[in-house]
Protein backbone atom coordinates (compact mmCIF):
# COMPACT_ATOMS: atom_id res chain seq x y z
CA UNK A 1 0.00 0.00 0.00
CA UNK A 2 2.73 2.49 1.36
CA UNK A 3 4.70 1.55 -1.81
CA UNK A 4 1.61 2.19 -4.54
CA UNK A 5 0.71 5.52 -2.71
CA UNK A 6 4.70 6.14 -3.26
CA UNK A 7 4.55 5.52 -6.94
CA UNK A 8 1.12 7.64 -7.48
CA UNK A 9 2.62 10.39 -5.51
CA UNK A 10 6.16 10.14 -8.00
CA UNK A 11 3.71 9.97 -10.84
CA UNK A 12 1.51 12.58 -9.90
CA UNK A 13 4.64 15.12 -9.38
CA UNK A 14 6.60 14.04 -12.54
CA UNK A 15 3.73 14.97 -14.11
CA UNK A 16 3.46 18.14 -13.69
CA UNK A 17 7.07 18.72 -15.00
CA UNK A 18 7.14 17.03 -17.68
CA UNK A 19 3.92 16.68 -19.46
CA UNK A 20 2.55 18.93 -21.75
CA UNK A 21 4.30 21.56 -24.07
CA UNK A 22 7.57 23.81 -23.89
CA UNK A 23 8.63 26.29 -26.34
CA UNK A 24 9.79 24.31 -29.65
CA UNK A 25 7.05 21.95 -29.28
CA UNK A 26 4.26 21.51 -32.18
CA UNK A 27 0.74 21.82 -30.17
CA UNK A 28 -2.30 19.78 -31.45
CA UNK A 29 -5.40 20.98 -32.74
CA UNK A 30 -8.98 20.25 -31.08
CA UNK A 31 -12.68 20.79 -31.49
CA UNK A 32 -14.07 22.11 -28.52
CA UNK A 33 -17.76 23.75 -28.66
CA UNK A 34 -17.81 27.58 -28.16
CA UNK A 35 -20.09 29.93 -26.04
CA UNK A 36 -22.37 30.12 -29.60
CA UNK A 37 -22.98 26.24 -29.71
CA UNK A 38 -20.50 25.94 -32.49
CA UNK A 39 -17.11 23.74 -32.59
CA UNK A 40 -14.06 25.71 -32.91
CA UNK A 41 -10.58 24.18 -34.20
CA UNK A 42 -7.46 25.63 -35.02
CA UNK A 43 -7.72 24.83 -38.63
CA UNK A 44 -10.65 26.26 -39.23
CA UNK A 45 -8.56 30.12 -39.07
CA UNK A 46 -7.55 29.65 -42.38
CA UNK A 47 -5.93 32.87 -42.94
CA UNK A 48 -4.14 33.02 -39.37
CA UNK A 49 -0.41 33.48 -38.35
CA UNK A 50 -0.38 32.60 -34.78
CA UNK A 51 -2.71 32.31 -32.25
CA UNK A 52 -2.52 33.23 -28.55
CA UNK A 53 -3.90 30.33 -26.86
CA UNK A 54 -5.48 31.63 -23.31
CA UNK A 55 -6.33 29.15 -20.54
CA UNK A 56 -8.69 31.17 -18.53
CA UNK A 57 -12.07 31.16 -16.42
CA UNK A 58 -14.82 32.77 -15.32
CA UNK A 59 -14.44 31.79 -11.27
CA UNK A 60 -10.69 32.86 -10.68
CA UNK A 61 -9.66 35.70 -9.09
CA UNK A 62 -6.73 36.41 -11.79
CA UNK A 63 -8.68 35.27 -14.49
CA UNK A 64 -11.06 38.02 -14.10
CA UNK A 65 -7.93 40.90 -13.43
CA UNK A 66 -7.00 39.94 -17.04
CA UNK A 67 -10.65 39.65 -18.64
CA UNK A 68 -10.14 43.51 -20.08
CA UNK A 69 -6.18 42.82 -20.97
CA UNK A 70 -7.28 39.61 -23.14
CA UNK A 71 -9.74 41.38 -25.18
CA UNK A 72 -7.82 44.61 -25.39
CA UNK A 73 -5.01 41.92 -26.75
CA UNK A 74 -7.36 40.41 -29.36
CA UNK A 75 -8.47 43.40 -30.53
CA UNK A 76 -4.91 44.37 -31.03
CA UNK A 77 -4.05 41.31 -32.48
CA UNK A 78 -6.71 39.58 -34.30
CA UNK A 79 -6.63 41.67 -37.39
CA UNK A 80 -2.78 41.39 -37.85
CA UNK A 81 -3.25 37.27 -37.58
CA UNK A 82 -2.94 36.63 -34.10
CA UNK A 83 -6.70 36.16 -32.54
CA UNK A 84 -7.36 35.06 -29.24
CA UNK A 85 -8.51 31.76 -28.71
CA UNK A 86 -9.54 31.49 -25.01
CA UNK A 87 -10.40 28.09 -22.99
CA UNK A 88 -12.32 27.09 -19.79
CA UNK A 89 -10.21 23.85 -18.81
CA UNK A 90 -11.93 23.56 -15.38
CA UNK A 91 -14.61 20.90 -14.44
CA UNK A 92 -18.00 22.77 -14.26
CA UNK A 93 -19.18 19.76 -11.95
CA UNK A 94 -16.07 21.19 -9.59
CA UNK A 95 -16.90 24.56 -10.59
CA UNK A 96 -21.00 25.52 -11.25
CA UNK A 97 -19.68 28.76 -11.79
CA UNK A 98 -17.79 27.52 -14.57
CA UNK A 99 -20.00 25.87 -16.57
CA UNK A 100 -21.49 26.60 -20.34
CA UNK A 101 -24.60 28.71 -19.03
CA UNK A 102 -22.38 30.85 -16.52
CA UNK A 103 -19.13 31.29 -19.72
CA UNK A 104 -21.90 32.01 -21.92
CA UNK A 105 -23.42 35.04 -19.67
CA UNK A 106 -19.68 36.48 -19.21
CA UNK A 107 -18.90 36.14 -22.96
CA UNK A 108 -21.74 38.07 -23.35
CA UNK A 109 -21.40 40.75 -20.52
CA UNK A 110 -18.28 41.45 -21.53
CA UNK A 111 -18.85 41.38 -25.36
CA UNK A 112 -16.04 38.65 -26.34
CA UNK A 113 -14.50 39.08 -29.72
CA UNK A 114 -13.00 35.66 -29.74
CA UNK A 115 -14.08 32.32 -28.85
CA UNK A 116 -14.21 31.53 -25.19
CA UNK A 117 -14.44 27.28 -25.36
CA UNK A 118 -14.61 24.60 -22.89
CA UNK A 119 -12.69 22.15 -22.23
CA UNK A 120 -15.43 19.52 -22.14
CA UNK A 121 -13.69 15.93 -20.85
CA UNK A 122 -10.62 17.98 -19.89
CA UNK A 123 -8.47 16.67 -22.67
CA UNK A 124 -7.05 19.65 -23.75
CA UNK A 125 -5.45 21.29 -20.76
CA UNK A 126 -3.24 18.61 -19.92
CA UNK A 127 -2.47 17.78 -23.81
CA UNK A 128 -0.78 21.53 -23.46
CA UNK A 129 0.11 21.24 -20.15
CA UNK A 130 -1.76 24.03 -18.40
CA UNK A 131 -2.02 24.16 -14.76
CA UNK A 132 -3.62 27.02 -14.04
CA UNK A 133 -5.88 29.82 -15.03
CA UNK A 134 -4.82 32.41 -16.76
CA UNK A 135 -1.53 30.60 -18.79
CA UNK A 136 -1.17 31.26 -22.32
CA UNK A 137 0.54 29.86 -25.52
CA UNK A 138 1.50 31.50 -27.99
CA UNK A 139 1.61 29.31 -31.44
CA UNK A 140 2.84 30.15 -34.95
CA UNK A 141 0.78 29.27 -38.02
CA UNK A 142 2.20 25.91 -38.00
CA UNK A 143 0.97 25.05 -34.14
CA UNK A 144 4.92 25.39 -32.61
CA UNK A 145 4.91 27.08 -29.40
CA UNK A 146 6.95 30.32 -28.99
CA UNK A 147 5.90 31.58 -25.51
CA UNK A 148 3.97 29.70 -22.48
CA UNK A 149 3.02 31.82 -19.32
CA UNK A 150 1.81 34.91 -17.94
CA UNK A 151 0.39 37.53 -19.93
CA UNK A 152 2.44 40.89 -18.42
CA UNK A 153 4.06 41.22 -14.69
CA UNK A 154 1.43 42.58 -12.89
CA UNK A 155 -1.72 40.68 -12.30
CA UNK A 156 -3.13 43.09 -9.62
CA UNK A 157 -3.09 46.52 -11.17
CA UNK A 158 -2.61 46.84 -15.52
CA UNK A 159 -1.40 50.35 -14.84
CA UNK A 160 1.85 49.17 -13.00
CA UNK A 161 2.81 46.70 -15.62
CA UNK A 162 6.34 46.64 -16.59
CA UNK A 163 7.09 43.41 -18.32
CA UNK A 164 4.25 43.12 -21.30
CA UNK A 165 5.58 39.35 -21.70
CA UNK A 166 2.88 37.97 -24.32
CA UNK A 167 3.20 41.11 -26.13
CA UNK A 168 6.69 41.29 -26.44
CA UNK A 169 6.52 37.36 -27.58
CA UNK A 170 4.32 38.35 -29.94
CA UNK A 171 6.06 41.28 -31.72
CA UNK A 172 9.12 38.97 -31.90
CA UNK A 173 7.35 35.99 -33.20
CA UNK A 174 5.72 38.39 -36.17
CA UNK A 175 9.21 39.72 -37.23
CA UNK A 176 10.30 36.40 -37.54
CA UNK A 177 12.77 36.48 -34.35
CA UNK A 178 13.09 33.66 -31.94
CA UNK A 179 11.72 34.42 -28.35
CA UNK A 180 13.99 36.22 -26.09
CA UNK A 181 11.56 35.26 -23.01
CA UNK A 182 10.04 31.83 -23.60
CA UNK A 183 8.10 31.21 -20.70
CA UNK A 184 7.38 32.85 -17.69
CA UNK A 185 5.26 32.03 -14.25
CA UNK A 186 2.41 34.29 -12.45
CA UNK A 187 0.56 32.94 -9.65
CA UNK A 188 -2.90 31.41 -10.88
CA UNK A 189 -6.06 29.07 -9.54
CA UNK A 190 -4.82 25.31 -9.99
CA UNK A 191 -7.23 24.05 -12.67
CA UNK A 192 -10.18 22.14 -11.34
CA UNK A 193 -10.93 18.60 -11.35
CA UNK A 194 -12.73 15.38 -10.19
CA UNK A 195 -11.47 15.17 -6.24
CA UNK A 196 -8.70 11.95 -6.93
CA UNK A 197 -9.35 10.65 -3.28
CA UNK B 1 -4.92 52.63 42.39
CA UNK B 2 -2.81 56.03 40.70
CA UNK B 3 -4.21 57.64 37.62
CA UNK B 4 -0.46 56.02 36.83
CA UNK B 5 -0.97 52.90 37.35
CA UNK B 6 -4.08 52.73 35.66
CA UNK B 7 -2.87 53.90 32.90
CA UNK B 8 -0.43 51.24 32.64
CA UNK B 9 -3.32 48.68 33.30
CA UNK B 10 -4.94 49.74 30.00
CA UNK B 11 -1.92 49.63 27.99
CA UNK B 12 -0.83 46.30 29.30
CA UNK B 13 -4.78 45.37 28.05
CA UNK B 14 -4.49 46.61 25.00
CA UNK B 15 -1.27 44.52 24.63
CA UNK B 16 -2.30 41.58 25.72
CA UNK B 17 -5.74 42.29 23.45
CA UNK B 18 -4.09 43.36 20.27
CA UNK B 19 -1.89 39.73 20.67
CA UNK B 20 -4.74 38.06 21.25
CA UNK B 21 -5.89 39.00 17.67
CA UNK B 22 -4.11 37.42 15.29
CA UNK B 23 -1.71 39.52 13.27
CA UNK B 24 -0.80 38.51 9.76
CA UNK B 25 2.75 40.63 8.71
CA UNK B 26 2.88 41.32 5.38
CA UNK B 27 6.59 40.61 3.73
CA UNK B 28 7.60 41.08 -0.03
CA UNK B 29 9.93 38.29 -1.60
CA UNK B 30 13.29 39.56 -0.12
CA UNK B 31 12.00 39.82 3.61
CA UNK B 32 10.44 35.78 2.70
CA UNK B 33 13.51 34.85 1.38
CA UNK B 34 15.56 36.17 4.41
CA UNK B 35 13.55 35.29 7.68
CA UNK B 36 11.99 32.33 6.08
CA UNK B 37 13.28 30.69 2.71
CA UNK B 38 17.18 30.81 3.77
CA UNK B 39 16.24 29.95 7.59
CA UNK B 40 17.87 26.81 8.48
CA UNK B 41 16.83 26.06 12.11
CA UNK B 42 13.50 24.32 11.40
CA UNK B 43 11.97 22.21 8.98
CA UNK B 44 9.66 24.58 6.92
CA UNK B 45 6.21 23.72 5.67
CA UNK B 46 5.36 26.65 3.28
CA UNK B 47 1.34 26.22 2.26
CA UNK B 48 0.49 29.25 -0.27
CA UNK B 49 -3.07 30.06 0.41
CA UNK B 50 -5.54 32.71 -0.69
CA UNK B 51 -9.04 33.30 0.74
CA UNK B 52 -10.27 33.57 -2.61
CA UNK B 53 -8.89 30.18 -3.25
CA UNK B 54 -11.47 27.59 -2.42
CA UNK B 55 -9.46 24.30 -2.65
CA UNK B 56 -7.07 26.20 -0.32
CA UNK B 57 -9.84 27.16 2.19
CA UNK B 58 -11.07 23.28 2.10
CA UNK B 59 -7.30 22.06 3.08
CA UNK B 60 -6.09 24.45 5.76
CA UNK B 61 -8.40 23.23 8.60
CA UNK B 62 -6.45 19.90 7.30
CA UNK B 63 -3.34 20.54 7.56
CA UNK B 64 -4.42 22.32 10.82
CA UNK B 65 -5.73 19.37 12.22
CA UNK B 66 -2.61 17.35 11.36
CA UNK B 67 -0.30 19.85 13.11
CA UNK B 68 -3.03 19.57 16.18
CA UNK B 69 -2.30 15.68 16.11
CA UNK B 70 1.51 16.00 14.74
CA UNK B 71 3.24 17.70 17.33
CA UNK B 72 6.89 18.19 16.13
CA UNK B 73 8.85 21.03 17.49
CA UNK B 74 11.33 19.94 14.80
CA UNK B 75 8.63 21.35 11.97
CA UNK B 76 7.48 25.07 11.10
CA UNK B 77 4.45 25.24 9.58
CA UNK B 78 4.02 28.71 7.77
CA UNK B 79 0.66 29.62 5.55
CA UNK B 80 1.43 32.01 3.08
CA UNK B 81 -1.32 34.50 2.08
CA UNK B 82 -1.62 35.38 -1.59
CA UNK B 83 -4.37 37.66 -1.40
CA UNK B 84 -4.75 40.95 -2.68
CA UNK B 85 -3.18 43.80 0.06
CA UNK B 86 -6.11 45.53 0.00
CA UNK B 87 -8.26 42.91 1.26
CA UNK B 88 -5.75 41.95 4.58
CA UNK B 89 -7.90 43.76 6.86
CA UNK B 90 -11.55 42.71 5.11
CA UNK B 91 -10.90 39.42 4.46
CA UNK B 92 -7.40 37.62 5.50
CA UNK B 93 -7.31 38.56 8.88
CA UNK B 94 -11.24 37.87 10.23
CA UNK B 95 -10.08 34.77 7.89
CA UNK B 96 -7.39 33.80 10.33
CA UNK B 97 -9.22 34.94 13.21
CA UNK B 98 -11.94 32.79 13.13
CA UNK B 99 -10.46 30.11 12.41
CA UNK B 100 -6.97 29.58 14.96
CA UNK B 101 -4.64 28.42 13.55
CA UNK B 102 -1.71 26.26 14.80
CA UNK B 103 0.71 28.10 12.19
CA UNK B 104 2.45 31.21 11.55
CA UNK B 105 0.59 33.11 9.00
CA UNK B 106 1.78 35.50 6.71
CA UNK B 107 1.21 38.03 3.56
CA UNK B 108 3.67 37.56 0.86
CA UNK B 109 2.79 40.76 -1.12
CA UNK B 110 5.18 40.77 -4.30
CA UNK B 111 3.85 41.55 -7.72
CA UNK B 112 7.13 40.12 -9.60
CA UNK B 113 5.81 36.67 -9.24
CA UNK B 114 7.97 35.71 -12.60
CA UNK B 115 10.70 36.12 -10.23
CA UNK B 116 9.92 34.39 -7.07
CA UNK B 117 7.93 31.65 -7.88
CA UNK B 118 11.36 30.10 -9.10
CA UNK B 119 13.25 31.03 -6.27
CA UNK B 120 11.27 29.64 -4.10
CA UNK B 121 10.67 26.32 -6.36
CA UNK B 122 11.71 26.03 -9.83
CA UNK B 123 9.07 22.95 -10.20
CA UNK B 124 6.21 25.35 -8.74
CA UNK B 125 4.41 26.62 -11.77
CA UNK B 126 2.20 28.81 -9.83
CA UNK B 127 -0.61 27.85 -9.18
CA UNK B 128 -2.35 27.19 -5.41
CA UNK B 129 -3.04 25.68 -3.41
CA UNK B 130 0.44 24.63 -3.15
CA UNK B 131 2.98 23.13 -0.52
CA UNK B 132 6.79 23.22 -0.61
CA UNK B 133 8.47 21.62 2.55
CA UNK B 134 11.80 22.83 2.82
CA UNK B 135 14.84 21.58 5.18
CA UNK B 136 18.19 23.17 4.90
CA UNK B 137 18.99 22.57 0.69
CA UNK B 138 16.02 19.52 0.06
CA UNK B 139 12.90 20.82 -0.82
CA UNK B 140 9.45 18.96 -1.84
CA UNK B 141 6.58 20.30 -3.32
CA UNK B 142 2.98 19.42 -3.67
CA UNK B 143 1.16 21.99 -6.40
CA UNK B 144 -2.26 20.34 -5.50
CA UNK B 145 -5.18 19.82 -2.79
CA UNK B 146 -4.73 18.29 0.12
CA UNK B 147 -7.56 15.52 0.73
CA UNK B 148 -6.67 13.87 3.69
CA UNK B 149 -4.33 13.97 6.98
CA UNK B 150 -3.03 10.69 5.97
CA UNK B 151 -1.78 12.50 2.00
CA UNK B 152 -0.10 16.03 4.30
CA UNK B 153 1.72 13.31 6.48
CA UNK B 154 3.20 11.41 3.53
CA UNK B 155 4.05 14.48 1.90
CA UNK B 156 5.84 15.37 4.83
CA UNK B 157 7.62 12.69 5.65
CA UNK B 158 9.68 12.58 2.79
CA UNK B 159 11.94 14.68 4.66
CA UNK B 160 12.84 11.97 6.73
CA UNK B 161 13.31 9.85 4.34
Amino acid sequence: MKIVSLFLFLVFNSASIFAGLNPGDKASDFSLVNVNGKKVSLSDYKDAKGFIIVFTCNHCPYAKMYEQRIIDLHNKYAGQGYPIIAINPNDPNEVPEDGMKQMKKLAKKKKYPFPYLLDEGQKVYPAYGATKTPHVYLLDKDKTVHYIGAIDDNAKDATKVNQKYLELAIEEMKAGKAVTVKTTKAIGCSIKTKSKT
Amino acid sequence: MGRKAFGVTIVCLIFIFNNAISQVPVVDFSQFKEKYLNATDYIYVFNFWATWCKPCIEELPLINAYIEKNTDPNVKFVFVSLDDRDKLNSKVVPFVNKNKFNAEVIMLDDPNSNNWIDKIMVEWTGSIPATVLKYQTRKFLAEKKFYSEDEIKQFIDQVYH
